[in-house]
């Protein structure tokens, strides 16, 4: 079928050309994301690395504060610079979840954060499938755990959810949450 | 200024355009997309999937005769393609297939006008593929005065190639009097990032424009999402059209042209294709307001726990829907408008449809209508040259 993005042969002699990647703000999905920093040398297996995202993206900045009950926040603090912050005190996977659920705000719903409490706790099992949070929740857990990731993550710990989680990067309870969607059995 | 309408050959983007008025119809440079169009009944359900494609193009034939200009396409979308828009866009013998198909349904509809295509297999030399877009081009240019190119800006950096590859023969087709048109396709606009993506396209048109001095170029895309509450509240919201915005940017960040063209309000994945619709689908009218916003409400279905069915029928709550975008202020009358008669009529008595797809119809005549309303507003607004 006709490609969007056609894979048309090298021209004989012609030069390599510097690519023109757009600006990383407008990255619609999570496998968009992926490819995107994929052809930027980020490394992406076994674990996709989150936090390098965020700080190689000229539009935000990541800090770690104590956030007390709350895991994170995205912070309008311009009209093109947003602050994305992860509780300090938290577990580094847990922290990861929080960047990556902050970071699909900032792409999804870019128009919104002006809107949004400097402070929220990121709850897995957010019911309504059309809630913002549970938009981003889902955002978030297809970064992090990209189904030929969690693939490799099961064959490489025959299907042991502690293993698979460290593997990933991520918490057990977010691996679960991204299992039962990906239709595994878990038990 | 001419609206250049992005129209792919779905069920509900059909019915939009059938019940658009011939006048308005005039106006609108239409842009279709050959989508598979719907499947053909089969009573082996295990038998693989067969599209009508034939009766799309008797629609093109039939139904486009009146606009301003129609170009057909093909989906890049691989969710709304088929064996037969495979086919068709074959690029064996010079895209034969996809010449002969469009000088066939020129001689029923002189006003059809061709996308070149660009679709290599990834198995022939550069030679084998600069041929094949060669011959294609070649085989337009003696039966055509426009040719389309149609380039998805966000994820085909490399599309600048092809149009130095054929800058020549373009330039010397544009001198004997025809026109070069590329559609520069932004797809899905997220809120508040026009500039963002204007900044993006700039050094592009700049560039396509060193290479074809006389190109016209058209920005498309919607802001419309897949699911609206990405953008906006559960019951009632209002969000901007983007697509809108960013037109105006590229043309305030320099000084060539572009023409502004948009989907019509339509997510580029359509809603026909996602799962089928049940009980628990928050039926929603959708109005584009005078001040280029979309003001939508949305009704929570009374489901039943225990049968999980819905306890009265899904028009009633369109008509819900439909007298509370009435009752807004931010409401008013669009002459001359299929969809805005839906709307009232809804309010008044039951609704004639109760299936998102017609309503996502009435959205987009509405849609069609506020753009070609705005477009002439413009015009009488602009300063005489005189």
């Amino acid at each position: 079928m006709v490609a969007k993005s056609p894979k048309r042969p090298k021209r004989p002699g012609a030069p390599e050309k510097a690519s023109n990647p757009p600006p990383p703000g407008l990255l619609a999905s999570p496998e968009e994301v992926i490819q995107y920093y994929n052809a930027f040398g980020l490394d992406m297996d076994p674990a996709v690395g989150i936090e390098k995202i965020i700080r190689s993206n000229e539009e935000l900045t990541l800090t770690f504060k104590d956030l007390g009950g709350n895991d994170a926040y995205i912070k309008k603090v311009s009209d093109e610079k947003f602050e994305i912050a992860v509780n300090s005190n938290h577990h580094p996977n847990r922290q990861k979840f929080s960047m990556a659920h902050e970071y699909a705000h900032y792409l999804l719903h870019r128009s919104r954060i002006h809107e949004m409490p400097e402070g929220e706790r990121i709850l897995h099992r957010n019911g309504d499938r059309n809630s913002i949070e549970y938009q981003a929740n889902d955002f978030a857990a297809q970064l992090l755990m990209p189904h030929d990731l969690v693939k490799s993550a099961f064959r490489a710990t025959g299907g042991n959810l502690k293993g698979m989680a460290s593997r990933l990067q991520v918490s057990q309870e977010a691996l679960r949450y991204r299992l039962d969607n990906l239709g595994y059995r878990i038990s | 200024m001419t609206y250049h309408l992005l129209l792919k050959t779905g069920q509900a983007e059909l019915r939009a355009w059938k019940n658009l008025s011939d006048a308005r119809k005039s106006e609108v440079s239409v842009h279709v997309e050959l989508t598979r169009g719907r499947k053909r009944r089969n009573k082996d359900k295990s038998a693989p999937a067969e599209y009508d494609l034939d009766k799309i193009l008797k629609c093109i034939v039939d139904d486009f005769q009146s606009c301003a200009e129609c170009t057909v396409d093909i989906t890049r979308e691989t969710s709304l393609a088929s064996a037969d828009t495979e086919a068709l866009s074959s690029p064996v013998n010079g895209y034969q297939s996809w010449v002969e198909k469009l000088k066939k349904i020129k001689g029923e509809n002189s006003n059809i006008k061709p996308t070149l295509l660009i679709n290599p297999t990834g198995q022939e030399t550069y030679e084998e593929y600069k041929s094949a877009i060669f011959s294609q081009f070649d085989a337009l240019t003696d039966h055509f005065d426009l040719i389309t190119y149609r380039a998805a800006v966000i994820h085909d950096a490399s599309f600048l190639e092809d149009i130095e590859m054929l800058a020549d023969k373009i330039n010397a087709y544009i001198e004997s009097g025809n026109r070069f048109r590329v559609l520069l396709d932004f797809e899905y606009v997220q809120p508040s990032t026009s500039t963002l993506h204007a900044s993006y396209a700039v050094p592009i048109v700049r560039r396509l424009n060193e290479m074809i001095p006389s190109v016209e170029i058209v920005s498309v895309g919607t802001s419309f999402p897949k699911i609206i509450t990405e953008i906006g509240d559960e019951d009632s919201d209002t969000f901007a059209l983007e697509e809108v915005r960013l037109n105006a940017e590229l043309n305030r960040l320099q000084n060539i042209p572009i023409a502004y063209g948009d989907y019509g309000s339509i997510n580029p994945i359509r809603s026909d294709v996602s799962p089928p619709v049940g009980p628990y689908l928050r039926p929603h009218v959708d109005f584009t307001t005078s001040d280029g916003r979309v003001l939508y409400y949305r009704i929570k279905p009374d489901v039943g726990p225990a049968t999980k069915t819905l306890r009265s029928p899904r028009i009633r709550l369109y008509k819900q829907a439909a007298s509370l975008i009435v009752n807004d202020s931010r409401f008013s009358a669009i002459p001359d408008s299929w969809g805005y008669d839906k709307i009232i009529e809804a309010s008044r008595s039951l609704p004639e449809g109760s299936s998102p797809d017609f309503w996502i119809s009435v959205r987009m005549e509405i849609h069609i209508c506020r753009q070609l309303d705005r477009f002439r507003q413009e015009t009488s607004d602009a300063p005489s040259k005189l």
